[in-house]
């Protein structure tokens, strides 16, 4: 009996409740003490096409989704078809008997069939309830305890009444019962809710970047819909008014960005977010706030282009994009986080860092980051505080001068500015190159000054943000460079490695601008072997080490497929190419 | 207010406009109606766009933001949720905000925000001199149109009465008292007011001069019977061009404010709400 390790997948149609089911299946785990994490993959639709979710749970942290399936949970004949080789040898399969009265399954693959159509209506409340039936059944198959799916029923539906509640109970038991009825020790894996279960948060990367938004002080939120970043717009509205913040959906991104800076040149944070293309709309006014130094958080939840590309699917493809985007240099941050802990670490950061350096910062994410739900502790907040840089509050003013010097250098570059409203503190800002004042000058001295002191900005930024480390063995024999959500794929490749006796270690890079360079140097030049693992084309953080660095990396796993990486995947790349030589050219 | 010098929203710097522009009439009404209605410099944020009249925001002593070409009414929109305690005022050009910035005008009236937006219509691309506007009479040559211009021109006053603006004016640069009285009544106004104004640029429009408007421009709100609070007469005298051109308040009504409709803005405005003690526990059990 294998206890407390399973990859589940369960399939359907949009509008089957699929996100409901594999999100509730996932929370009652959860709940138990087990470490869960999600992964959806569904076609740009809404009604239709094949769509899945899958939930991996352990008894110990897991880092990544898998490709493995062990129990699939079929609610519709496609599902059976298309899923039914993926399963492991000893796995199962559960589905609806009436859609296969004689169904042939695979050999070491076991079928669970089960009315579940016609239980979701003589004991449920209806065809509606399918979903709920199967959940029920996939618990009585594993032999979890079903209180935990009840209690999430009754917090779902609670509110519409006790007749509703009810009717969901009798479809989970219904599914539940008929399992342990009918196939009660026929299946090699089960789960056991943890004794004394730790109490963890289920939860998404975007969710984790509102809430670490929000303890970031962010007050205004402007944004146009775009998948995979309108969760952010979601978590934001509905939690406006508990926590005082301004959410707008407005006409277009141009607006999105540019309401977000009025407000923060009067003195509030404000954070937009979209995908790629709304972001190329958003390019002219990067540069407005990189040269009325007004800071702004931005984010981009990526997905695979050009154009509308994938639009549910996930991918690195945009690093270049936010590094580059709008005319001349402006200084700017550009982070990637690669979990959710560091979703909202680095959420909070954005804000602070936008505040001080007066720059905007971009936060790049990816569409499974931003939807894979997993089991993470409360966020640590001990250590976090907000930091307004140089802000000129009226006790800072001298009420007599008619004008301040908002733009004057500075060692760091960072000049003091005042808030709107304040007497003594008035200036003009302005997209034109200015002086002190805001005035609009183009002498050359100015201009000289002017530029470098923006730019100076970020080398102070560097040396206020924590340098790139190597995460586990110093002198392995396989060191990987990646950024983003790879992360979690990579660190169980190296697992999977050292179970082959292959040392191999990981270096992130979360900063892209203020890119460390020295350290980075400094680390892969003692590297035995290094392997890049992008989710885009080119390998967009290769080349840019090689800018940075003068370090080519030749060895680089690119997946642009729209998928998220497994570590199988990377595990299998690196052994066949295990002492054979790359045959890729090396471009020049 | 006797303790405020008329001075005081005058400028450091001076403005570069060419000899004899509409815009020092304009800029002048502005000054004067911001000190009559007894404001202070530091209570006022003046947000414009990118072209000659943009310029303004440099040559009024206030707080001033000069933005991107058709995005001053975001910015000014932002700026007003932010701090709703200052008094904003946006200008642009009529390319600026008929042209580029056109979809973010007829949103913003929709919004009914309390600004006050002025578009200094000189129907003619001044600052990239002299190519068609969106208000460019048909026929008009100019350098992009050197057989004359084949669209029909935008016509504001219509657009702002059916896109929801709850105070819309056309003002004269030439007639500087009548357009300071819109400007008082435009920021009086609680919502978003459009002032539409007749501005001529002598170095690029030689059609649409201060003579030609001189000769055409007459007082709607000296009629009695006008009445600003009908939609339908608004729009009636909106059509009227050619020989006759009404300037002054054509519609006026009053309509809930974005800073009414959101309570989050009911206690202080957002600037000064505490952000160093927010407490995110609530939040976080909510996904357990
Ligand atoms: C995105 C963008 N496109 C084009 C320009 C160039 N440009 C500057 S001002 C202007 C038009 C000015 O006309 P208008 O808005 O009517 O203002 P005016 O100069 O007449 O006051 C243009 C096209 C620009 N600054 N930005
Ligand atoms: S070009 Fe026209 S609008 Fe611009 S300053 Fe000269 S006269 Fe005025
Ligand atoms: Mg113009």
């Amino acid at each position: 009996m294998i206890t407390n390790n399973l990859s589940w997948l369960i399939g359907g149609e949009a509008g089957q409740g699929l996100e409901s089911a594999g999100h509730m299946f996932a929370l009652v785990l959860n709940r138990g003490g087990l470490f869960v994490i999600t992964n959806a993959e569904y076609p740009s639709l809404i009604r239709g096409g094949h769509n899945y979710n899958k939930v991996r749970v352990s008894d110990k942290p897991l880092t990544c989704h898998t490709n493995d399936v062990d129990l699939v949970c079929a609610l519709n004949k496609e599902t059976f078809e298309k899923h039914i080789d993926e399963i492991s040898n000893g796995g199962g399969i559960i589905y609806d008997s009436a859609d296969f009265p004689d169904a042939k399954g695979k050999d070491g693959v076991n079928l669970f069939g089960i009315p579940m159509a016609e239980l979701a209506k003589t004991k449920g409340g209806g065809i509606i309830m399918k979903n709920v039936v199967a959940i029920g059944a996939c618990i009585g198959l594993l032999d979890y305890d079903l209180n935990y799916f009840k209690e999430a029923l009754k917090q779902t539906f609670g509110r519409k009444g006790d007749e509703i509640v009810n009717s969901n109970y009798n479809a989970a038991q219904a599914g539940y019962d008929y399992m342990q009825e009918n196939y009660k020790g026929k299946f090699g894996y089960n789960l056991a809710a943890m004794k004394d279960a730790k109490q963890r948060m289920l939860i998404q990367g975007n969710d984790a970047f509102c809430i670490g938004a929000i303890k970031g002080g962010c007050k205004l939120v402007a944004e146009y819909p775009m998948t995979p970043s309108s969760s952010i717009l979601h978590f934001m509205a509905e939690h406006s008014r508990e926590y005082n913040v301004v959410v707008k959906h407005v006409e277009d991104e141009i607006s999105a960005i540019n309401t977000i800076i009025g407000a923060s040149a009067v003195g509030i944070r404000s954070l937009t977010a979209t995908s790629g293309g709304g972001f190329s709309l958003m390019v002219e006014a990067v540069g407005l706030a990189g040269m009325i130094e007004t800071g702004i958080v931005i984010v981009n939840v990526q997905r695979p282009g050009p154009s509308t590309g994938l639009p549910t699917r996930t991918g690195h493809p945009d690093l270049r994009l936010m590094m580059h985007a709008s005319q001349d240099e402006s200084p700017r941050m550009v982070v990637a986080p690669g979990d959710p802990e560091e979703c909202f670490d680095l959420g909070f950061q954005a804000f602070n860092v936008a505040d001080k350096y007066q720059i905007p910062v971009m936060f790049l994410s990816d569409k499974y980051l931003s939807e894979s739900e997993r089991s993470v502790d409360f966020f640590d907040t001990k250590e976090l505080e907000i930091d307004r840089g140089k802000l000129l509050l009226e006790k800072d003013l001298d009420p007599k001068e008619d004008r301040y010097p908002r733009y004057k250098d500075s060692p760091d570059g960072i000049s003091a500015r005042p808030l709107a409203g304040e007497k003594g503190g008035i200036f003009t800002c302005t997209s034109d190159e200015h002086n002190d004042y805001g005035d609009i000058v183009e002498d050359i001295p100015n201009r000289l000054e002017k530029m470098n002191k923006r730019m100076r900005k970020i080398d102070t930024l560097r040396k206020g943000l924590p340098a790139p480390k190597l995460i586990g063995p110093a002198n392995a024999d396989i060191t990987f460079v990646s950024w983003g959500s790879p992360k979690g794929s990579i660190l169980e490749a190296i697992e999977l490695l050292a179970k082959d006796d292959v040392s191999a270690n990981f270096l992130q890079i979360k900063y892209f601008i203020p890119f460390h360079s020295e350290e980075v140097a400094k680390i892969l030049g003692k590297a035995k072997r290094i392997v890049d693992v992008e989710e885009n084309f080119s390998g967009q953080l290769a080349d840019l080490i090689r800018e940075k660095t003068g370090i080519f990396i030749e060895e680089r796993i690119l997946d642009y497929s729209g998928r998220p990486f497994t570590a199988k995947q990377i595990y299998n790349e690196v052994k066949l190419k295990t002492g054979q030589a790359s045959s890729k050219t090396v471009p020049v | 207010m006797a303790s405020i010098k008329k001075a005081s929203f005058d400028s450091v710097a001076k403005p570069d406009w060419c000899p004899g522009c509409g815009l020092f009439g304009i800029q002048m009404a502005i000054k004067q109606a911001l000190t009559e209605l007894g404001l202070e410099p530091h209570k006022v944020f003046f947000v414009t766009g990118i072209g000659c009249g943009s310029k303004a925001s440099h040559w009024v002593n206030a707080y001033g933001m000069h933005t991107l070409h058709g995005r001053s009414l975001p910015i000014a929109t932002g700026a007003k949720l932010g701090n709703h305690s200052l008094t904003v005022i946006d200008m642009g050009g009529d390319g600026d905000g008929y042209g580029i910035g056109i979809g973010h005008f007829m949103h913003t009236m929709r919004r009914n925000i309390d600004l006050l937006y002025m578009v200094n219509d000189n129907q003619i691309y001044g600052l990239t001199k002299g190519q068609a506007s969106p208000t460019s009479e048909k026929g008009m040559k100019t350098k992009s149109t050197p057989f004359g211009v084949v669209e029909t021109p935008i016509n504001p006053i219509a657009l702002a009465i059916n896109s929801g603006a709850t105070f819309i004016a056309r003002g004269f640069a030439g007639d500087i008292v009548h357009l300071k009285w819109l400007i008082m009544e435009g920021i009086k106004h609680k919502g978003f007011s459009l002032i539409d104004i007749f501005q001529p640029c002598v170095t690029f429009n030689k059609i649409n001069t201060y003579a030609y408007f001189q000769q055409r421009v007459y007082k709607l709100n000296d009629d009695p019977n006008y009445k600003t609070n009908d939609r339908e007469a608004a729009w009636k005298k909106a059509q009227e061009g050619g020989d006759k051109l009404p300037i002054g308040i054509f519609y006026q009504e009053t309509r809930e404010i974005e800073e009414e409709a959101e309570p989050q803005l009911l206690k202080q405005p957002l600037v000064y709400q505490d952000i160093k003690n927010v407490n995110i526990e609530p939040l976080m059990k909510k996904f357990v």
